[in-house]
């Protein structure tokens, strides 16, 4: 169990998180908000990048962190800028990073073959990381995190850059993962975590706007959401938000969401719809 | 294991096994020109280890930015913030990396060692202090300094972005390179004396541009030694700061280890007599001197008999950063009030004491020392001092005390140096004194004075002579011969024979010659290179012209110039006309040099005449006139 409590984090003079609190059990969270909410800071403060200016804030089973000597064994960490050195085989790069990680020596070969082949980069196995595919490394960045089963897996915008097929291949990785560990995803990109997490924390101006399982954030926008013909919208009064257009035959179409009631057909609420009610609050 | 994976990133990179390669490639060069042109047989049989010495900045600037550019290699490759969240975080992969870069600078001082060590085989040096100079000289310039640029460009690359860390390095380039002497002189022209700063951030070996230090070798001085030293530590302190997890136990240990490292280095450093090798110090070397005798230093000499003087001189004499001496000194006359004494004034007398112990009071100014008697008679002083010349050095790596620096007190007042010909005088004791000497040093010394021990030494003499450092001794018909041994250019036996006999040949006079000491190493001016001891010794800096300088040295201090045009005159006229030529060029006027000054006598008095008078005035050491009144004298 990781918890946090009363976690502040000043960077310079802007305060990066405030007084956020929250406790993760076993199982896949998502860790949505917009650029700037706070999401990398509070990541560096589990991670211990950053320090921490009260010891107490963040425990994990109920000892400080600070105090945890192997607290680093008990993490895979996957940064939101990573790579590995680029001279090196698949291999090799895994194995220094294993060596880092302090994995005994014995269980070093095995650990790098499940977790490269747990990735589906078996067969690069032997290739320089430099003629991998930006997609490829990604995916080495989850083997790595892998690398001596941890208890604690986060990554921190995992998709990031990468095309849709390989968007997808991670979250099947995601989904496969054992649901008795803590796995923290931090993305901006709702779509990513829709169908592979347990619980979305909604993060926003380093405050946990709100958290739950998938239904329960879509619920925000319950009967609020409307799909609405684009050249009526100009006659649309009130606060609306426009969170999507797209064609239906002939016509062009707008998802809208508005907490009036419009004489519009309504539409099921997704996870996108509950997060950007969540984010928009009364401004629609 | 993962030290392994981390030489393997060295290896696998595009540019650092071919930057490598290439290096290593210009110092196999450099040293296989060096041992085929045979530049021992001109420079010395320290000519190679000069080669390797002069890499020490190219190996400086070459590991610091090889270090640089594979330190940064985790941050390039995006791979920092991960390895952070690791077991042994980012400390543990730039160990690792340092512990490549130092594998690799000890594989170049590997190659550096095998070649200087092939040329000391092959060129059969055969003496074990010569393979300890050479090694440990290798270890200081080439390993510890190497060591220090990898620390630095490591330091550098935990701490800037690409751009401005070769600008940072470019700029330390530039101020190790020979473009640094331009800066610090355009500071010395305002009266900013950056020198002593320099020399102490400088880790590179000196001399270099001239031919060996034949009798000491390169500096191995403490100084040199703890510099890099005090760097490394420096650097390490800097980087365990940066790259140490917050207020863990190994971050301290490491910065108080390193901090006593740095500590002890600065005072090492800052030991006096430590930057006798320093010549770009304008303090060092013969400069020092130079400038202390100025005109515009307001030097003044004097000249006063001292009305005593001394019998007997026993002396306890040690050498370490400097010399330590107990002099004492049994007198000829116990009822003066006071004894003046002249002893270089870069002795500081400590105390002195008479012959009961006594401490007697004394004033001191400059070269001179008057001490004033206590309540009873002073039979006999003994003067406490320590010291050290940057020139006639007096260290671990070579004693070169020779007669003319006044390094033991002489009765009197007398002008030491001559400011024109930037050098010590030949000063001799009036009378010969009884010597008891003991040298406390772990080299052999020599000395004019006969052994009596070890390093211990007695005799008669008028002056004191005392070297040490690569010499060795040899026996040319009955005449003992100390001599750079490294220097075979000059003495290499068959060679040193050839040169003596022409010198035995042109020595007319009967003066004794039981000795020769070569005294090597030290700006000897005109006249140190040649002075003839009482006892039979010669103290010279070489035998190959000998024949001339000897019976130059044994006209007086103030007459050697002119004896030099007349030998000139009388031996090699052919280089007398050109000395004329060269006179009229540069007097036009109305001025005369001495070539033009003696032809001129010639040519009004007559050539016989003027070459006898001439004679006379050499041979008559009472005869104290200069040569200008001895040229006005000829005309009435």
């Amino acid at each position: 169990m990781l918890k946090i409590e009363n976690l502040s984090k000043s960077l310079g003079r802007k305060k990066i998180i405030k007084d956020l609190s929250f406790t993760f059990k076993s199982g896949v969270y998502g860790l949505l908000g917009p650029n700037g909410a706070g999401k990398t800071t509070l990541i560096r403060c589990i991670t211990q990048l950053y320090p921490l200016s009260d010891i107490n804030s963040i425990k994990y089973n109920e000892t400080p962190i600070r105090s945890l000597n192997d607290y680093v064994s008990h993490i895979g960490y996957l940064p939101q800028k990573f790579g590995l050195f680029r001279d090196l085989t698949v291999y090799d790069a895994m194995e220094v990073l294993a060596m880092e990680k302090k994995l005994p020596r014995n269980t070093i070969k095995d650990e790098i073959l499940r977790c490269v082949e747990s990735v589906n980069l078996s067969d690069r196995i032997k290739s320089r990381v430099k003629t991998l595919s930006g997609g490829m490394i990604r995916r080495l960045g989850i083997a790595q995190a892998f690398l001596g089963d941890p208890d604690i897996l986060i990554f921190d915008e995992p998709t990031a850059g990468l095309d849709p097929e390989e968007r997808l291949r991670f979250k099947l990785i995601i989904s496969q993962l054992d649901r008795n560990k803590i796995v923290l995803i931090s993305t901006h990109i709702v779509s990513d975590i829709e169908t592979a997490c347990d619980n979305v924390i909604v993060l926003n101006n380093g405050s946990i706007v709100s958290s739950g399982s998938c239904e329960e954030i879509c619920q925000f926008a319950e009967n609020k959401v409307y799909l609405v013909p684009h050249d009526e919208l100009n006659r649309l009064e009130g606060k609306y938000f426009v969170q999507s257009q797209y064609q239906e035959g002939s016509k062009a179409m707008c998802r809208i969401i508005s907490s009036d009631n419009l004489n519009y057909e309504k539409a099921a609420p997704t996870l996108e719809d509950g997060y950007m009610c969540l984010l928009k609050g009364e401004s629609i | 294991m993962n030290t392994k994976k981390y030489f393997k990133l060295f290896v696998n990179d595009l540019f650092l096994p071919i930057i490598c390669g290439f290096f290593l490639l210009y110092i196999n060069y450099l040293h296989i020109k060096s041992i085929s042109g045979g530049s021992h047989l001109i420079l010395g049989q320290l000519s190679l280890l000069r080669e390797s010495l002069s890499t020490s900045i190219l190996c400086f600037a070459f590991f610091m930015f090889v270090s640089y550019y594979f330190a940064d290699k985790a941050r390039h490759d995006s791979l920092l913030e991960c390895v952070r969240v690791t077991g042994s975080g980012v400390s543990g992969m730039y160990l690792k990396q340092l512990g490549v870069l130092v594998c690799i600078d000890a594989a170049f001082t590997a190659f550096y060692l095998f070649y200087n060590l092939y040329a000391y085989f092959s060129w059969d040096i055969g003496h074990a202090e010569v393979l300890w100079h050479i090694v440990m000289c290798i270890f200081i310039y080439i390993f510890m300094v190497s060591l220090v640029a990898i620390l630095l460009g490591l330091l550098i690359a935990l701490s800037f972005k690409r751009f401005g860390a070769c600008l940072i390095m470019i700029a330390i380039v530039m101020l190790t390179s020979p473009f640094a002497s331009y800066v610090l002189a355009a500071f010395y022209k305002y009266d900013i004396n950056l020198l002593a700063f320099y020399d102490f951030i400088c880790l590179f070996p000196r001399d270099l541009s001239t031919r060996p230090p034949q009798s000491i070798g390169y500096s191995l001085l403490p100084d040199r030694i703890s510099a890099p030293f005090f760097f490394s530590a420096l650097l390490s302190v800097l980087i365990a700061v940066k790259i140490l997890k917050k207020k863990s136990a190994v971050k301290y240990s490491v910065s108080a280890a390193c901090g006593i490292i740095c500590a002890v280095s600065l005072v090492v450093y800052l030991l006096p007599g430590m930057h006798t090798y320093t010549e770009r110090n304008f303090s060092g070397r013969d400069f020092a001197d130079q400038l202390y005798y100025s005109e515009k230093s307001g030097y003044s000499e004097k000249n006063e008999n001292g009305g005593f003087s001394v019998l007997k001189y026993e002396m306890n004499l040690t050498v370490k950063n400097q010399l330590y001496a107990e002099v004492t000194m049994i007198l000829d006359d116990d009822s003066l009030k006071s004894y003046i004494f002249t002893l270089y004034h870069g002795f500081t007398v400590k105390r002195a004491e008479d012959q009961n112990g006594a401490s007697l009071d004394f004033t001191r100014e400059g070269d001179y020392i008057e001490i004033t008697s206590g309540e009873a008679s002073t039979s006999s002083i003994k003067l406490f001092y320590e010291g050290y010349n940057s020139n006639y050095f007096t260290h671990s790596q070579g004693i070169s005390l020779p007669g003319n620096l006044p390094f033991f007190p002489r009765s009197g007042y007398q002008s030491i140096y001559d400011p024109k010909a930037r050098g010590f005088y030949s000063n001799f004791l009036e009378k010969p004194a009884e010597f008891y000497v003991k040298v406390n040093y772990p080299k052999t010394v020599y000395s004019n004075l006969d052994s009596a021990g070890n390093n211990v030494f007695s005799g008669v003499s008028d002056n004191l002579v005392f070297v040490s450092g690569f010499l060795a001794q040899t026996n040319i018909e009955g005449v003992d011969i100390i001599y750079p041994y490294l220097d075979i250019e000059q003495f290499e036996e068959e060679i040193m024979r050839n040169d003596f006999t022409v010198f035995l040949n042109s020595k007319h006079d009967d003066n004794p010659l039981d000795k020769i000491i070569i005294l090597s190493d030290s700006i000897t001016g005109k006249y140190g290179r040649c002075n003839y001891f009482s006892d039979g010794t010669i103290v010279c800096d070489q035998i190959r012209i000998l024949f001339r300088e000897y019976s130059e040295s044994l006209v007086g201090n103030k007459k050697q110039s002119l004896f030099s045009v007349y030998n000139l005159y009388t031996e090699y006229h052919d280089d007398f006309e050109n000395r004329l030529m060269y006179e009229r060029e540069v007097y036009t006027d109305g001025e005369s040099g001495l070539a033009m000054t003696l032809q001129d006598a010639i040519d009004r008095i007559g050539e016989e005449e003027v070459l006898k008078k001439l004679e006379d005035y050499f041979k008559d050491n009472s005869d104290t006139r200069s040569y200008e009144e001895f040229f006005s004298s000829l005309q009435n």
